[in-house]
């Protein structure tokens, strides 16, 4: 076995983990403080994808693109907060879930009326090409960004809700919202930016992705899965865990699909479900 | 009498909080014991731990000299235990008649008992209501119907009257002294003139200790009970 | 028996038996097709129905029973032994097994890592089946899975509209005598699993035998498709498969038995005969759900027997 090829492959392996944790930092946040598995919320990265590219096709600015595309993503998920989710906060679970599956397809839907059905990607060469080489491969700085940026947010994430005041208010909520009510905390003023939030990090990650992959319809159901079995295996809630999680898959996966092509995808879900059986709870126990 | 329930140091804490705190007490089969006390005292998590809803940090129970501190509510019920619950806890969508067949098909009864049980509680008029559709004293029937279905050998009934009109509180008295004739019964209560009424021995429980067991005159006297409930109110 | 003859969904299966059995004397393909599509789909969603509207189970998963059941009739019709009816009799029986299987890994679990776990499942076995191309053929699927067998030959339209005529009428018969049967009000029983529990009952055996059941006739509908359409893909075991007896039996109302067959019939509709607004109807039929789970969780049948109800309640008033 090649180191040099090994490396490149975890490296690649990092970067595909960065994407999903982009897209499980959200759904963790916001399931943690309004206990909502969010079905929809890959169909949210996608939106930010497609945002990104629409941007961009007017503007031909990376950085306003970026910004507008996170922002427009995170309001939208706001409205739909505000309109929809807000009504089932107190009932069943199980309706929570089919109200956010009901979501994804509208979106989806929507996504592929406003966009079409061809897969939709940015022509930005000049990110793409430029790089450091190891070895033979040349590994593009903007994987190295998009690797940074992930742990970033990683440490800031865990600076702001350990650290903060406004972190503090955060897991007042999360831990028992009955007693957040109590401090005069208005949980209804933090769901709704947290989910701001959370969605707005997943139209982040998409607007990322668009740039170096193509984006189209089946794109979203093919992350939400992912998505799913990332903060299941990491614990429902648990935001270090999601992180590690989301890059060990990401790690898995690539190294899965270097070396044994023929059976990448199997072994990725029976992991999952030899982990979901042995520790259904997850591996990382909720925070 | 013989020994019917025997529990022997059932101890319950939520985190800090001890509900039952180191129980023990043996019930007399045939006889009528009323469990009070104060809100709070651990009476319903008691019973809890013993229909087996909640497991015991530390405890043994044993039901007619067979230990069932490993079982659980569905195998204790078919051995003979069987409860009521606080709040109506039917199945709403089912009518009253589907609600007893569902207790009849574990305890392996006949249909004609149903039809026999429904005539002596006078239920036969709402055979194919929905139970969520009845009213509350109607559902309380209805719940203690399907408890008699299944055949028990110890009924426990947590604050059967609650919520009852006189009337019905009245009929309910009657009906639970038949009951009682045939089946031990433990009864959680709160209205007094219920507790002197049925019971031939009553326990009272405070902060998840029993510190009174005996006959009601006996408990009526007591100046440890008196203190709890005059000094309390 | 006096009973049931006069039973309102008996008598609706009956009379749409009788209206599907003339369809097939017309001869007119795209009424066939159409006709047997929904009759696929109605058996696959009352089958989910089982799960979700009596036994209070949340599965994102049960493609992979409709999946596996179109699988064993395509692979044993094609390499075994070349016979729709006897593919089909294998297939079913062979799911009991897999069915009792899951459902004993899947069971044991809270209602989301169940709904999650029941999704990874099937995304397993899209994954196999798309990966093992030496027997599943990979994503081309199986190819040409013969009509004419042994022991019946379907290969005419007709007769396999007959064919997949009479599974339907048996299949929803069966279903509905079992559910309002001993065992079926056990089922319905898990509407309080608390109160089942107190009343000597074993929940998880209650909800095993529902999930088997539930699996049986899914992959019954499984090999009726994979018969019918002659080619299979691996996307029948993709979750998104899996998300529309679901969407039906929302749509169509969870809480009558026979509200996925209504939902199947606006879907089928939906996307078949207005194909050409399919994705508008893709995107309505989201909405739709979420106006559904919002407002109003009967469904569409819900909605008509409150309707007739108010109706009816209206007349009693006034002709007193």
């Amino acid at each position: 076995m090649n180191l040099e090829a090994f490396l490149t492959q975890t490296l690649v392996g990092l970067y595909t983990g960065s994407f999903y944790w982009l897209l499980t930092l959200g759904l963790t946040l916001i399931f943690g403080v309004t206990r909502i598995v969010n079905f929809a919320h890959a169909s949210f990265f996608v939106l930010g994808s497609y945002l990104m590219y629409t941007f961009y096709i007017y503007t031909n600015n990376f950085i306003l693109s970026l910004s507008a595309a996170t922002i427009t993503t995170g309001l939208i998920g706001v409205i739909f907060e505000i309109t929809l989710i807000r009504r089932v906060y107190k009932i069943e679970e199980m309706y929570q879930l089919l109200l956010t599956l009901g979501i994804a397809l509208t979106l989806n839907e929507s996504q592929k009326l406003i966009w079409g059905t061809s897969p939709k990607y940015i022509n930005m060469p000049e990110l793409i090409s430029s790089g450091v080489a190891i070895g033979y491969t040349n590994i593009s700085y903007y994987s190295i960004a998009v690797i940074s940026i992930g742990l970033i947010l990683f440490i800031i994430i865990h600076i702001v809700i350990n650290k903060t005041l406004w972190g503090l208010k955060i897991r007042a909520v999360w831990r028992d919202n009955i007693m957040a009510q109590a401090l005069k905390i208005n949980p209804y003023l933090i769901y709704t930016t947290v989910f701001f939030i959370g969605i707005a990090l997943a139209g982040f990650g998409g607007a990322l992705m668009i740039i170096l992959h193509p984006v189209g319809p089946g794109v979203g159901d093919h992350l939400i899965i992912y998505a799913f079995i990332i903060v299941v295996i990491a614990s429902l809630g648990n935001i270090t865990g999601a992180y590690i999680t989301s890059l060990l898959i990401g790690v898995i996966s690539s190294l899965a699909t270097w070396l044994a092509p023929e059976i990448d995808i199997v072994i990725i879900y029976l992991i999952t479900i030899i982990i979901l059986l042995l520790r259904p709870g997850g591996l990382f126990g909720e925070r | 009498m013989r020994e019917i329930l025997r529990v022997e140091n059932l101890s319950k804490s939520f985190g800090k909080f001890k509900a039952v705190d180191n129980v023990s007490f043996n019930l007399r089969e045939l006889e009528i014991t009323v469990l009070i006390g104060p809100n709070g005292a651990g009476k319903t998590t008691l019973v809890n731990l013993v229909t087996k809803k909640l497991k015991p940090d530390q405890g043994r129970i044993l039901f007619m000299g067979r230990d069932i501190t490993n079982l659980n509510s569905y195998q204790i019920t078919r051995l003979g235990i069987v409860r009521t619950f606080q709040i109506v806890n039917l199945f709403p969508t089912l009518t009253v008649y589907e609600n007893l067949k569902v207790a009849a098909l574990g305890s392996k009864t006949d249909n004609k008992e149903i039809e026999m049980i429904m005539s002596e509680l006078r239920l036969d008029k709402y055979k194919d209501v929905k139970v969520m559709n009845v009213s509350f004293g109607v559902q309380k029937l209805v719940e203690l119907a399907m408890a008699l279905l299944l055949k028990p050998r110890l009924l426990i009934l947590d604050e059967p009257a609650a919520g009852l009109p006189r009337e019905d509180r009245k009929n309910l008295m009657r009906i639970l002294k038949e009951i009682g004739e045939k089946i031990t019964l433990l009864i959680i209560e709160h209205d007094m003139e219920f507790v002197f009424e049925l019971a031939q021995r009553i326990m009272v429980m405070n902060r998840g200790k029993i510190i009174a067991d005996g006959k009601p005159d006996d408990i009526i006297n007591n100046s440890i009970v008196r203190e709890i409930y005059l000094g309390e109110s | 028996m006096n009973k049931f003859l006069r039973d309102i969904n008996i008598i609706t299966i009956l009379i749409l038996s009788i209206l599907l059995g003339l369809i097939s004397l017309t001869g007119d393909r795209f009424y066939l097709y159409i006709s047997s599509l929904f009759m696929i789909y109605s058996l696959y969603a009352l089958s989910y129905n089982l799960l979700y509207g009596y036994a209070k189970l949340l599965s994102f998963g049960h493609g992979m029973f409709f999946a596996t059941g179109a699988y064993i009739t395509g692979l044993f019709t094609l390499r075994i032994f070349k016979d729709p009816l006897i593919g089909l009799l294998i297939s079913i029986i062979s799911t009991i097994p897999f069915a009792l299987l899951i459902g004993y890994i899947t069971l044991r679990h809270t209602k989301v890592y169940f709904a999650i776990l029941t999704l990874a499942l099937s995304m397993f076995v899209y994954a196999i089946l798309i990966k093992w191309r030496d027997v599943t053929g990979g994503s081309d699927g199986l190819v040409g899975i013969p009509k004419k067998g042994v022991i019946v030959d379907i290969s005419s339209p007709q007769l396999n509209y007959l064919f997949i005529l009479i599974f339907f009428v048996l299949s929803s018969l069966t279903l509905y005598l079992f559910i309002n049967s001993s065992r079926g009000l056990l089922i319905k029983a898990l509407v309080n699993e608390e109160r089942l529990l107190f009343t000597g009952h074993n929940v998880l055996v209650i909800r095993l035998y529902a999930f088997m059941i539930s699996g049986v006739v899914a992959a019954l509908s499984g090999s009726l498709y994979a018969v019918f359409m002659s080619v299979i893909t691996p996307d029948i075991a993709y979750w998104t498969f899996s998300a529309e007896p679901l969407i039906m039996t929302l749509l169509g109302g969870s809480d009558y038995y026979l509200g996925p067959l209504l939902g199947a019939a606006i879907y089928v509709s939906l996307t078949t005969a207005l194909a050409r607004f399919a994705e508008y109807w893709m995107l309505f039929l989201g909405i739709a759900m979420i106006a559904i789970i919002i407002s109003f969780r009967g469904g569409v049948l819900g909605a008509l027997i409150l309707v007739t109800t108010r109706l009816k309640d209206k007349r009693l008033k006034t002709s007193k």
